[in-house]
């Protein structure tokens, strides 16, 4: 019965033996720098479009963001104002006719009893 | 071909995004010419742009009024909302503001056209103590008072009135000519 030690160095041997990259490369220095160099070029080159559509893709999920969340236009109220304010006039009894005159100058009038200048 | 595709995409959003900023960003000019109406007198129109005269002329033809005088006019650029002081009459602090959109005719959606005065009204106190009387001075109330308010659609270059009145037409009228340019 082989103990565990020696069914661990077969094993290793098995492994060293099957292994491609083990034997002699035949490659000289120049030529393994080269290799490597090429090999690196490949790596940056595939890397670089999915780093463009990553920016893309930030950008549109930005822009998409700006205009989501752009603040509604403040409506003009008594509130907006600088000066302290309060409204006075009661809008209902009020009464706003359109009209347009023969050479088509459109008029807006407002029909107010509380009116006063 | 694949690495132009991420470009296009991004040549695209930055078209895209400038069209609709540039298109909420187009900026008007809108002329505000102040005036009041009345039943007798006579006009006194001096300094009155040509384009106010003339819609002028239609409306003294068209309503009892039959004369006006200049009261004060503004000139307001705006891409949205704008906001803006008149002198009223007698010397009162009118306040004009307004929103608008405009479309790809050429028209503008006007909203919330008002015109508020402002009237101050003082606060001070007269206090009487041990047979003595002072007063003493607080800073005025502002009260607003709605005068005109109402929306409208108005093409770039034409001019559009805006007046207020009593019912039945007597006495005075606040005119106001209200122009739309680019």
């Amino acid at each position: 019965m082989p103990d565990d030690d020696s069914r661990n160095d077969d094993l290793r041997q098995w492994l060293h033996r099957g292994d491609p990259a083990s034997g002699d490369t035949n490659l000289t220095l120049e030529e393994t720098r080269l290799m490597r160099q090429r090999i690196l070029a490949t790596v940056r080159e595939t890397r670089r479009p999915r780093f463009v559509a990553l920016a893309a893709l930030a950008g549109a999920a930005a822009l998409a963001a700006v205009l989501l969340l752009r603040p509604a236009p403040v409506t003009m109220d008594s509130s907006t104002t600088v000066r302290p304010s309060v409204a006075e006039r009661s809008e209902r009894t009020a009464r706003q006719v359109q009209f347009t005159t023969e050479s088509g100058t459109r008029i807006v009038w407002t029909l107010d009893p509380e009116f006063e200048l | 071909m694949i690495r132009k595709v991420p470009l296009i995409f991004i040549v695209l959003l930055i078209a895209s995004s400038a069209a609709v900023f540039a298109d909420s960003s187009e900026s008007y000019m809108f002329q505000t010419v102040l005036l009041v109406g009345s039943t007798d007198g006579e006009s006194d129109l001096s300094g009155v742009p040509a384009n106010v005269v003339k819609a002028l002329d239609d409306v003294t033809k068209f309503l009892p009024y039959k004369s006006c005088r200049l009261i004060d006019a503004s000139l307001l650029r705006s891409n949205g909302e704008a906001q803006g002081l008149l002198k009223g009459p007698d010397g009162k602090d009118f306040e004009l503001m307004f929103e608008f959109r405009g479309d790809q005719s050429g028209t503008l959606q006007v909203r919330g056209f008002r015109i508020d005065t402002l009237i101050a009204q003082p606060q001070d106190r007269t206090i009487t103590e041990n047979g003595k009387t002072k007063v003493e001075h607080e800073p005025p109330r502002w009260v607003r008072r709605q005068v005109i308010a109402t929306s409208f659609s108005v093409k770039v270059g034409e001019t559009i009135v805006v007046g207020t009145s009593k019912l039945n037409g007597t006495g005075e009228a606040l005119i106001v000519l209200f122009t739309a340019m680019r």
